[in-house]
């Protein structure tokens, strides 16, 4: 276990400076100058020169990414190029409406895709079945933020039910929820349909058991069956796929948040990509990627753990 | 194939007592979340007020302010011996306690209000330094700083001190303006003289004034932190109620959207938006939108030094064929009202009521074209990233002219290039779209439209002696009667040479929290020592 | 996964393969739909201009964010622009960035996925690695990160978008690599001194090409609803081109004066990332490809 759990920090740490290399090295190799795209075509050479040195971009790409991670594990993520701001405290600010967001949206996935795969496995072959099976391929290829500006349109500007912008304050819960019904909801869609598809597999498989039948034998009710006995064995495969949800979360999550007018960790990268402001970019790419690694991490423990009959595969 | 028992209860209970664990994992980062996004920038005892800025603040000096960002902090910072009463365009004393012109109007006899404070422990404002603040900008005082400022106080012969409090200021000639932007406005504010030879050129990051409010913390492109000053000596409380916030923070944002963002974040209360913008929040519960004029104008311009605008045919006919309606529905929303010319309806003299309006005529364009032989003219469209819109306006004037049978490119080029004087630059300009501030006065429109601008900012290459003429002759005027017919003559004239398409009368446009009652000064900024609070 | 490796297909009656292919995609209907998408989508982007009924540039203001008439079919944008004739246009754009991208990450990744095959050890590993890392990291906030830096030009964007893809057809390339050298056959064939690129050539491609077709065909609808979703933060296509990321963005600034350019915009989106998905699912069955892989 141990060594697993080595293998998979490791592997964790790996992809972060894969990231962080990436993105030093990007400069050095193609064209385009970031500093001039920020500074503009007509930024006196004195200032330019400043905000390489700022932004550590005359350093080599090994150096650059040593420095920035000497610096980070002391708290220090850089200062935000235009207001001089720490990035630190940007993020800090932005980060809990994401996770909020993110989270929620999973919940809002998994909650109903347990009940969609349930019934799908139920009426297996039925239309109905075919019909949810056909209907959750096709809503995960489609973009999220298409489905978060028509639930947009719907709730906010035809019906007026819901508000179009801004998180609410943590303050006031109800305020809050209210405004974050629109795009948990917008995420949440998309891997609903994709979850129940992977669940109802998964419990396909377990109902084919002997356990199973034997349970029936017994007289134990369908629902706790399904909801129950089944559902157990087959939830572990879809934890596993927890890593990767939060990770595409994160992803559509800034178009949600620009959409809806929400201040989080995706407006704060809009932003900073928009504005060309790097230090940001960096600090904020680094936390997604640090995020994302440690929720896969997290989700490949728990799966591990609660199943232990999870054979180590070297290459998924 | 693996077999789990479902009936014993050990691994099911140790399954599910790990997916309680998740569970309440899983509550407790979300509650941890929750917990995490604190009060954020507020104390829970300070009222502070959070204004955005639409551009970079740039120093605070009255001899050397950039733009409107530094207006909104000195209107907190200093105070002059008038001011403009909060929503309306007439000016009341502050400094001053007694305000006499002679009846010719080449003598103002003043006596400050006593025991005025200066911030940061500068003494008592004195007619020392009231002389100090204007002759300093006027250029008089050696060694002359060359203020931007310097054309305010174009008139000034000298500010002479008749006791501690008291003084006169004399004037080479009659200067209109003086009473509706010099005296009133940042060019007019009493600073320390003390504070000025300590601080020198810090100054203007650091500056000393009377205002209700001290700068307490300048960071370029961040904030500017103003704290209320305790020892205000009051000069506005003959007009205005006591000032309500502890801590007033001017942000920069630059970009429309990130502010916006920001207004549903609780970091700033209110501020200018852009059209679009502003319309997100309109009818939003818990927020407020408000417009107020300016007196600012957009336009396109013809220059008509270039051999292809030379021919006022060709003129004429651009401005048949441009839609201004379209270009005001679309580029800016239906936000702003249609300009007629240069001077708008809410300047107090010189609006030309009788103004023609163009009326698009597409057959005349052509007719005019014809007759000037400038079929197969090839024209150069240019504006500035810094514009309101440039891409559509172009865009939108580009097809105009396409009806009458005229080629057009379109160049936007950035804030650098746009704006660069001289004779090299403006022999490129044909026709062209960008705006102007303006003041509440029409002097400070037509100033740049004069003969000696040709080559400056005169980039219709304008020049008509009689128009020069009248502009002088309605500066020195105290007659109001006498400067409307001056100004409307002058529009007339200008009118007359078919060098401008006039597009829009700009508004600003604000958003913010309904919570806030805003208070806007008549040229459209924010006097944000005299904002309330909804009870 | 596994890669049905049985023996060679047996001609069939009814026509040449491809008739046959088709014939088979169709035969469901979602296979239908995602072949009609698919060819409607091609032959739009080829003659848009010529099919499109109104000059995509052409403005009339006096007709701006109306909905659907006589002559605006689906009405107008912001400008008085034909909506119709610009989301016409629009499929040529994002096919145009799309497809380049999705080719390229296949040339990558097969190579890639050679090399981890076929050079196994430690370069397996150093590739497996980079691929697994870049694989499920959200591939806009990567996107966002580049083209920040590099600004916007239409080969950073495709260039973006097949880095995002490699992982996936690099990890197919190497599966089908390793279960072809595992076959007896093959390792009779080396030992009589075939060449790798012979090998390659004869078994590894035919095996491969299958499940990396299906794979572009998922991965298209990603493509676009990236590059889309770029346009519309205004990273990628910039205005006035008619991206249908734009189309969005400006439409989506004034959806309470006009819903339809968004509606439109978000229903070609939708229908033609259906489209291609279910192509692909269709696709997927008939070349009889199992395969459990999360697609990314």
């Amino acid at each position: 276990m141990l060594i697993y759990l080595a293998r998979r920090v490791g592997m964790a740490v790996l992809v972060l400076l894969i990231v962080l290399v990436f993105l030093a090295s990007l400069v050095h190799i193609l064209p385009g100058d970031p500093v001039s795209l920020m500074l503009g075509p007509r930024a006196d050479p004195e200032l330019i020169a400043l905000a390489r040195q700022e932004m550590d971009l005359d350093s080599s790409v090994p150096a650059q990414v040593w420095h920035f991670l000497a610096n980070a594990v002391g708290g220090d993520l850089g200062q935000d190029f235009l207001t001089k701001r720490p990035v630190s405290e940007l993020i800090g600010a932005a980060l809990p409406n994401t996770l909020v967001l993110a989270l929620t949206s999973l919940l809002l996935a998994v909650v109903a895709a347990i009940p969609l795969a349930v019934v799908s496995a139920a009426r297996q072959g039925s239309w109905l079945d075919r019909i949810l099976g056909t209907l959750s391929v096709g809503i995960v290829s489609i973009p999220s933020y298409v489905i978060g500006m028509v639930l947009l349109l719907l709730a906010t500007v035809w019906l007026g039910w819901l508000p179009a912008i801004g998180t609410g304050s943590f303050a006031d819960p109800l305020d809050y929820l209210a405004h974050l019904v629109l795009p948990a909801l917008s995420l949440a869609l998309v891997w609903a349909g994709y979850l129940a598809r992977l669940l109802r597999s998964a419990l396909l498989e377990v109902l084919g058991q002997d356990y199973i039948r034997a349970a029936r034998a017994y007289g134990i009710a369908e629902w706790r069956i399904y909801y129950q006995l089944a559902m157990r064995n087959a939830i572990p495969s879809v934890v596993a796929l927890i890593g990767v949800a939060l990770g595409d979360l994160m992803g559509s999550a800034i178009f949600i948040e620009v959409i809806f007018t929400r201040n989080g960790l995706g407006t704060l990268l809009y932003n900073a990509a928009t504005q060309r402001d790097h230090p940001t970019m960096r600090g904020g790419v680094v936390v997604i990627a640090v995020l994302f690694v440690l929720a896969n991490l997290l989700a490949d423990l728990v799966n591990r753990a609660i199943n232990p009959r999870l054979r180590e595969v070297s290459s998924r | 194939m693996p077999s789990v028992p479902a009936a014993l209860p050990g691994p099911l209970l140790r399954r599910r007592g790990f997916l309680a664990v998740i569970a309440a994992a899983g509550g407790g980062l979300a509650t941890a979340a929750l917990a995490g996004c604190a009060s954020g920038n507020r104390g829970p005892q300070a009222k502070t007020l959070a204004l955005r800025l639409d551009v970079d603040m740039g120093n605070l000096d009255p001899a050397f302010a950039t733009g409107r960002s530094d207006y909104e902090i000195m209107e907190c910072v200093f105070e002059g011996l008038k001011s403009y009463r909060p929503g309306t365009s007439d000016t009341v004393d502050t400094l001053v306690e007694e305000f006499e012109v002679s009846p010719d109007g080449l003598e103002i006899k003043f006596s400050l209000r006593r025991g005025i404070p200066f911030h940061a422990g500068y003494g008592e404002a004195t007619a020392e330094d009231v002389k100090y603040s204007f002759e300093r900008i006027a250029g008089i005082t050696q060694p002359n700083i060359n203020s931007s400022y310097q054309g305010d106080w174009s008139a000034l012969e000298e500010v002479r001190v008749t006791g501690p409090y008291s003084g006169v200021i004399r004037l080479k000639h009659l200067f209109a303006p003086l009473y509706h932007t010099t005296l009133p406005l940042e060019r007019g504010y009493v600073i320390s003289r003390r504070a000025v030879l300590d601080r020198g050129t810090g100054f203007g990051t650091a500056p000393v004034g009377t205002g209700p409010y001290e700068l307490v913390a300048w960071e370029p492109r961040n904030q500017a932190v103003l704290r209320r000053f305790a020892d205000y000596g009051g000069a506005r409380y003959g007009y205005a109620e006591k000032v309500l916030w502890d801590e007033i923070r001017f942000r920069p944002v630059l970009d429309s959207s990130s502010a916006a963002i920001a207004l549903t974040a609780g970091e700033l209360d209110f501020g200018p938006f852009e059209p679009l913008d502003n319309k997100r929040f309109a009818g939003e519960p818990g927020y407020q939108t408000l417009e107020h004029p300016t007196f600012d104008y957009s336009m396109l311009g013809m220059n008509v030094n270039h051999a292809n605008m030379a021919d006022i045919r060709v003129r004429q006919a651009i401005r048949s064929a441009v839609d201004a309606e379209a270009i005001l529905a679309a580029a800016f929303d239906g936000a702003y009202r249609r300009a007629t010319a240069i001077i708008p309806p809410n300047m107090p003299v010189g609006y030309w009521g009788d103004a023609p309006v163009p009326k698009r005529d597409v057959d005349g364009a052509r007719r005019l074209l014809a007759d000037a032989g400038a079929r197969d003219l090839q024209i150069t469209l240019t504006s500035s990233t810094d514009q309101e819109n440039p891409q559509d306006v172009c865009q939108i004037v580009q097809a105009n002219l396409a009806d009458a049978g005229l080629r057009c490119t379109i160049d936007i080029q950035d804030a650098g290039s746009f704006w660069t004087l001289g004779g090299e630059a403006q022999a490129q300009r044909q026709l062209f779209y960008c705006g102007f501030a303006g003041l509440p006065d029409p002097y400070w429109s037509m100033v740049w439209f004069t003969s000696e601008q040709v080559s400056q900012w005169n980039f219709q290459s304008y020049s008509d002696t009689v128009f020069d003429s009248l502009q002088q002759q309605a500066l020195r005027s105290a007659d109001n009667g006498a400067r409307q017919a001056d100004y409307i003559a002058m529009q007339q004239r200008w009118d007359a040479a078919a060098n401008t398409v006039w597009l829009a009368w700009p508004q600003v446009l604000f958003a913010g929290r309904d919570s806030i009652v805003p208070s806007i000064r008549v040229d459209g900024r924010m006097l944000a020592w005299n904002f309330r609070e909804r009870a | 996964m596994s890669v049905d490796l049985a023996a060679p297909p047996t001609p069939r009656r009814g026509g040449p393969a491809s008739l046959q292919l088709v014939r088979r995609i169709v035969a469901t209907p979602s296979g239908a739909f995602g072949f009609t998408v698919a060819v409607l989508l091609v032959v739009v982007a080829v003659f848009a201009p010529v099919l499109a009924p109104h000059d995509y540039t052409a403005l009339d203001i006096e007709h701006r964010l109306e909905g659907p008439s006589s002559t605006y079919w689906l009405g107008t944008d912001n400008l008085g622009r034909d909506l119709l004739s610009r989301l016409m246009m629009g499929v040529r754009i994002a096919l145009q960035i799309a497809v380049p991208a999705v080719v390229l990450g296949v040339l990558v990744g097969l190579l890639l996925g050679l090399a981890a095959g076929y050079l196994g050890g430690k370069v397996d590993t150093a590739i497996v690695v980079i691929l697994d890392a870049i694989q499920s990291f959200p591939s806009v906030v990567l996107a966002l990160a580049v083209l920040a830096l590099l600004g916007s030009s239409s080969w950073a964007i495709v260039l973006v978008l097949a880095v995002a893809f490699v992982p996936s057809f690099g990890r197919v390339t190497r599966t089908s690599v390793q279960a072809v050298q595992a076959l007896p056959y093959v390792d009779a064939e080396r030992n009589l001194g075939a060449g790798t690129l012979r090998i390659i050539g004869r078994h590894v491609l035919p095996n491969v090409v299958p499940p990396l077709i299906v794979l572009m065909a998922m991965n298209l609808p990603s493509a676009i609803g990236i590059e889309s979703g770029l346009a519309f933060l205004g990273l990628g296509v910039q205005p006035p081109t008619p991206d249908w990321g734009v189309i969005l963005s400006e439409g989506f600034a004034r959806i309470r004066e006009s819903p339809w350019p968004v509606l439109w915009t978000c229903g070609v989106l939708a229908v033609s990332t259906l489209g291609f998905t279910f192509l692909g699912e269709r696709l997927r069955d008939v070349l009889d490809v199992r395969t459990t892989e999360v697609r990314s």
